[in-house]
């Protein structure tokens, strides 16, 4: 595909830290090429900005390739832009026409508060999983790889859960800000897997228990979640979740 | 100071088992009386935090990420080696040894590789344990693949996503050391400096990132495991975040930094577009069993391609040259990355890449969807003649084989590589180097251990595909857990931390944070005229042309003189806005650049030194009468660790002899 | 982690509810019981097309159907007052949720472009109060008596006696329903309430954690059907009504 240029207008939210009351501000992006990615675009921003003697916007990236879950964005209102089963570090802004206006907003939740511009904390996520998103098993003494086969569907369901990058779009996509995919993903991968079996009821009663703690909200099931998800983490796992949810909290000791 | 690897004596195969057995114990009851700071949570780290607070350390992790799931070992695609022959088809520990050892062109220490491959086959149970979903068969077994450089089938995968897979396992297994409270972990904060004691490495000097505060953290031993220094190149496979600063610092304060030249330079990388890129990305190795590599024959054809008057279509099949099969008839495509690479580089500087830079090469798989649809037309009784019906079901094949793949190109490139060639170019992946350390994974400043990446230890001077994740695992789930130990037992009650021995108020910490600060100040205060990103593109040019895929004599001399120049201009001209005492993405930065702009010129000092080409490094004045790199074992056959002597003088070379008793050194051919 | 020693199905089930999934499982399952309800209900009402029975009168059936459900108190009490608690549980937890989900974000996006979520899903709060007030009004209409004139019925209606002394339900609907006014308030809340099954029907099996590949759109489909279904016959009440022939009161 041929190199284009385009010139756009941002809207940008702008805070200075947690507390700070924030703000959109406009800047132009000029000459900007088809072939970069959408945070290369900032960067050409920022550096625009910074030659400007101003503080450039602050957003979360590290990978830039799809995988680290750290960049986020609200991108004219979609978590990770408009591409399908993409991260922001890899929409490219060949996806964007010359002209247009693009709003970039952060991660909007309570449990996910803003700490600089686009830069959210998502340690909830963290804690959700220190609560009891993993097999409980020391290094050392583990029995040989191959010792409990697992069926290869099984296995793959797991897989597919356990692709989650953990960047929180299901929480900002959400109409009620629920991480019922992100827990439900990590519920699921242990539920398909022999080894997640003696912790199956504690893992999920602790880790809801920690969810509703940190001020997620619940599924109305919108499926907004599956649709921003840019590993494609389908809401099978949320039923799923509440069914292993249920069980367990009805045939706790 | 003579470095001492304080390899165990004894045959190799049982010089583990003679160390952990030689080793001093801590009591069970006391280890919680024993503080252990680790920088970093990729697999090295983030495994050795875990494991150490299961054995009832008091462990501090640090990351500069906002979680510690996030560290680059996440991006790893291919696999994970392990000696497990599973396939029956001949694999044992000790060819593993033996592939690992030729495949880092003879520049390893044998011991330290002898036991990565003997912990290999425990990494894989352990993994299973914490539930990695690994690649199963529809028997329920694991799933193993070839990879470069081997002849058996060892390496362990889950999906193109190995690292992420694994790397949540380690970070779930740190994740419940938080919740028992075993470890603490402190996020969004990054080592700016490490403090030494007494000649002991007994803390850091850290800055939370979000809000500026710099804190000072002392323990019984440090432990870095924060990755590889490729990001001095500015552009490379790397994270954006991936830095020197940890290592740097260290050697800045006495720890020896080995083999700094030797860098892993990735043949299958999505080219440079532009001067606004910003990183590069890999495209895994194993498209090179079905691609083509190749350029036009005439630089005409090429021009014409690079001007956009031509395509790759318009280039009938004579007037291409496919030079790997060209040149290496036996192993065609499918030479070893080194090779790959130089190759490429080669047919750009004769002007013949494939891109508006000129800087690319095609990798064809249409001869792969015609043989691949052809097979399956007569499988299905179907018309192997009828052009529609064969590219249909090629497609499907290389779709299933390498879908994920080539949709990732056609969302960076916006190309779609199934009707058009993917355009590739070689981008810095991986160092090999990295801090001394010794066979216990100790630096030669006691009570510094350095894992995974940021050590030099068992890849010489190449590495081998799906040997990053092995080592990064090996160090912190197998090998650290015993070492750290033998020296925190040594280490008297009375001179313990927690003890109240010394504590963060003592000198040497307040005149590293003092330091610290000082530097913080220095780079706010200076507010010239160009970004730091500008000098960090500066420095990966200069760092590309003459330390890149090729090196020789008067490029590295010309780097020592442009890095010492844009080094002084940064102190100068340098425009850090905001303040310190919150987050500043450009302070982070610019700390980080500084210390590569030192760095770079640490690399270049190595590389001129090394006057042979060996793995990854490729001096053009050592190559064979065919172009192909040419060991010294004469001269060479060492570890070159360099020792800072102080801002204004030249560093020391320290040389560690390697002897070579089980593996046989030969010169490599893939002809 | 619990520590509890002795088996206490009590606390089990309030800690259950008490949670974010128990709470949005117990509207799941109110849910189903007024569903029910709502098809017991038009199978109920839709009597009212029965012709007259040998001997009998037009209306008849649907006025002797009225006549059993009061001598039958133990059916009629019973469904009452698991109707009752089914929709204060229901409103009473899908509140607490709403609640909830709107203090988990507290600021808004400027812009916000939904991807899957339905008109259905997003108005289920508001469908939800409007057929709740629905409800109320529907039974001082036709249950307990309109306190005030509307649209000229009054609570007379219930006093409306058939040949056999019983309360004429049939003559109760062709008052109503012959005014346009309360037709087209019928219509607009059965519609709102249809908009409040759909997203019902579509949730139920997912909240409820029966996902399944292949059933789960066979469920949906069902659940679609079902819901036409209530629109037919429920909408065909006030409409066909509408066509008959004036009636005084």
């Amino acid at each position: 595909m041929a190199e284009r240029k385009m010139n756009l207008t941002l809207k940008v939210w702008r805070q200075k830290n947690k507390n700070a009351r924030g703000d959109f501000e406009t800047y132009a992006a000029k000459d900007i090429s088809s072939d970069m990615s959408f945070l290369e675009m900032l960067d050409v921003v920022n550096e625009g900005l910074i030659e400007g003697g101003k503080e450039p916007i602050a957003f979360d990236h590290d990978c830039r390739e799809g995988i680290c879950g750290m960049c986020s964005l609200v991108i004219n209102g979609q978590p990770h832009g408009p591409d399908d089963g993409t991260t922001t570090c890899q929409l490219h802004m060949r996806k964007f026409s010359d002209g247009d206006t693009i709003v970039i907003e952060p991660w909007r939740a309570k449990a996910f508060p803003v700490l600089k511009d686009l830069v959210t904390d998502r340690s909830a996520f963290d804690r959700i999983i220190q609560a009891g998103g993993y097999v409980s098993v020391n290094t050392g003494g583990a029995p040989d790889a191959n010792a409990v086969p697992i069926p290869k569907a099984e296995a793959d369901l797991a897989f597919d859960a356990a692709t989650c990058i953990g960047c929180g779009a299901c929480v900002a996509a959400c109409p009620n800000a629920a991480a019922m995919l992100f827990v439900g993903a990590k519920v699921s991968q242990f539920k398909h897997l022999p080894q997640g079996q003696p912790e199956r009821k504690s893992r999920v009663l602790n880790m809801i228990g920690r969810m509703d703690q940190e001020g997620f909200g619940n599924c109305t099931n919108h499926y907004e979640c599956e649709a921003s998800c840019p590993k494609e983490i389908p809401v099978r796992v949320i039923a799923e979740l509440n069914r292993e949810y249920t069980r367990a909290a009805l045939t706790k000791r | 100071m003579a470095l001492d690897s304080r390899v165990p004596s004894g045959p190799i195969e049982k010089k583990w088992d003679k160390r952990k057995f030689d080793m001093k114990l801590v009591n069970p009851a006391n280890k919680r009386l024993y503080k252990v700071i680790i920088v970093g949570s990729g697999l090295a780290g983030g495994s050795a935090a875990a494991t150490l607070a299961e054995l009832g350390y008091n462990v501090h992790c640090f990351c500069f990420q906002d979680s510690p799931r996030r560290a680059h070992s996440i991006a790893a695609q291919g696999g994970i080696n392990a000696a497990k022959n599973y396939q029956n088809d001949g694999d044992s520990v000790y060819r593993l040894f033996y592939d690992t050892v030729k495949g880092g062109d003879y520049r390893s220490r044998e011991a330290n590789v002898y036991r990565l491959s003997q912990v290999s086959v425990n990494i894989i149970d352990q993994c299973v344990a914490q539930g990695v979903p690994f690649a199963r068969e529809y028997g329920g077994h694991l799933d193993n693949r070839s990879f470069g450089g081997a002849q058996v089938s060892r390496t362990f995968y889950a999906r193109g996503q190995t690292g992420q897979q694994l790397l949540l396992g380690a970070y779930s297994a740190l994740a419940r050391q938080i919740n028992t409270g075993g470890v603490t972990m402190h996020t969004r904060t990054e080592m700016l400096d490490l403090v030494i004691k007494d000649g002991h490495a007994k803390g850091i000097i850290t800055r939370n990132l979000v809000t500026g505060k710099v804190e000072r953290h002392a323990a019984d031993c440090v432990i870095l495991a924060s990755g590889g220094y490729g990001n001095v190149f500015y552009l490379s496979t790397n994270a954006m975040g991936s830095n020197v600063t940890a290592t740097y610092r260290a050697y800045k304060k006495g720890a020896a930094f080995a083999n700094p030249c030797y860098t892993q330079i990735h043949p299958t990388c999505i080219p440079v577009t532009g001067t606004h890129q910003s990183k590069l990305t890999l495209m895994s190795e194993s498209l090179r069993n079905d691609g083509r590599v190749w350029v036009p024959k005439e630089k005409a054809d090429a021009e014409a391609i690079q001007q956009g008057k031509k395509k790759a279509k318009d280039i009938p099949p004579e007037a291409r040259d496919y030079y790997l099969e060209r040149k290496y008839p036996s192993f065609g495509n499918l030479v070893p990355r080194d090779v790959a690479s130089r190759n490429a580089k080669m047919m750009c500087d004769e002007g013949k890449g494939v891109n508006g830079t000129g800087l690319a090469v095609y990798l064809d798989f249409a001869d792969a969807i015609v043989r691949y649809g052809k097979a399956e037309a007569h499988k299905h009784g179907l018309d192997e003649d009828d052009k529609e019906t064969v590219q249909r079901l090629g497609k499907e094949v290389v779709s299933a084989k390498y879908g994920n793949l080539f949709q990732m190109y056609d969302k960076i490139t916006g190309e779609d590589p199934y009707e058009v060639p993917m355009k590739i170019f070689p981008a810095v992946h991986y160092t090999m180097g990295g801090l001394w350390v010794d066979y216990d994974l100790m630096s030669n400043v006691p009570g510094l251990f350095v894992l995974g990446e940021a050590n030099f230890s068992d890849h010489g001077a190449n590495r081998l595909g799906a040997s990053a994740l092995m080592q990064g695992l090996a160090d912190g789930y197998f090998v650290i857990p015993y070492t750290v130990g033998d020296y925190l037992a040594r280490i008297p009650s009375s001179e313990r931390y927690l003890k109240g021995a010394f504590s963060e108020d003592d000198g040497e910490f307040t005149a590293a944070e003092s330091v610290v600060n000082e530097r913080t100040k220095k780079l706010l205060s200076i507010k010239g005229k160009k970004t730091v990103d500008t000098f960090h593109r500066e420095l990966g040019h200069i760092m590309w042309e003459y330390c890149g895929m090729a090196r020789n004599e008067a490029g590295l001399q010309k780097a020592l003189e442009k890095i010492p120049a844009l080094r002084a201009e940064f102190w100068e001209n340098v425009n850090v806005p905001g303040d310190g005492d919150n987050l500043n993405v450009s302070l982070e930065k610019a700390g980080r650049v500084a210390d590569f702009l030192e760095f770079g010129e640490l690399m270049c000092k190595d590389a001129l030194e090394r006057r042979e080409s060996c793995g990854g490094h490729f001096r053009e004045e050592s190559q064979t009468e065919e172009g192909e790199a040419k060991r010294d074992d004469e001269q060479f056959s060492h570890v070159a660790a360099w020792m800072y002597e102080g801002d204004d003088k030249a560093p020391r070379l320290e040389k560690e002899p390697l002897e070579f008793e089980y593996v046989k050194l030969t010169q490599r051919s893939y002809k | 982690m619990s520590t509890q020693t002795s088996f206490n199905p009590f606390r089990l089930v309030l800690d259950f509810f008490g949670s974010s999934i128990g709470a949005k499982i117990l509207v799941a399952l109110t849910g189903v019981i007024m569903w029910g309800f709502v098809i017991g209900h038009m199978a109920g009402n839709l009597q009212v097309f029965l012709p007259a029975p040998p001997d009998g009168y037009w209306g008849q059936q649907i006025n002797d159907y009225g006549h059993f459900l009061k001598s039958t108190p133990a059916l009629l009490w019973g469904t009452r007052i698991t109707l009752i608690g089914a929709v204060f549980l229901h409103i009473g937890f899908a509140f607490r949720l709403t609640m909830k989900n709107k203090a988990a974000r507290p600021s808004r996006y400027a812009m916000k472009r939904s991807q899957k979520s339905t008109v259905f899903g997003k108005i289920m709060p508001v469908s939800g109060i409007v057929v709740g007030l629905f409800i109320l009004f529907h039974l001082f209409h036709f249950t307990i008596g309109l306190p005030v004139e509307v649209m000229g019925v009054s609570n007379d209606i219930l006093q409306y006696q058939d040949q056999a002394g019983h309360h004429d339900v049939y003559k109760m609907l062709r008052v109503s329903f012959g005014q346009v006014g309360f037709v087209a308030l019928y219509t607009i809340c059965n519609l709102l309430l249809l908009m409040h099954l759909v997203h019902g029907t579509q949730s139920v099996w997912q909240t409820l954690g029966l996902n399944h590949k292949s059933w789960t759109p066979i469920a949906r489909t069902l659940g679609w059907l079902l819901v036409a279904a209530i629109a037919a016959g429920n909408l065909s009440i006030p409409f066909v009504v509408m066509s008959y022939p004036p009636i005084a009161p």
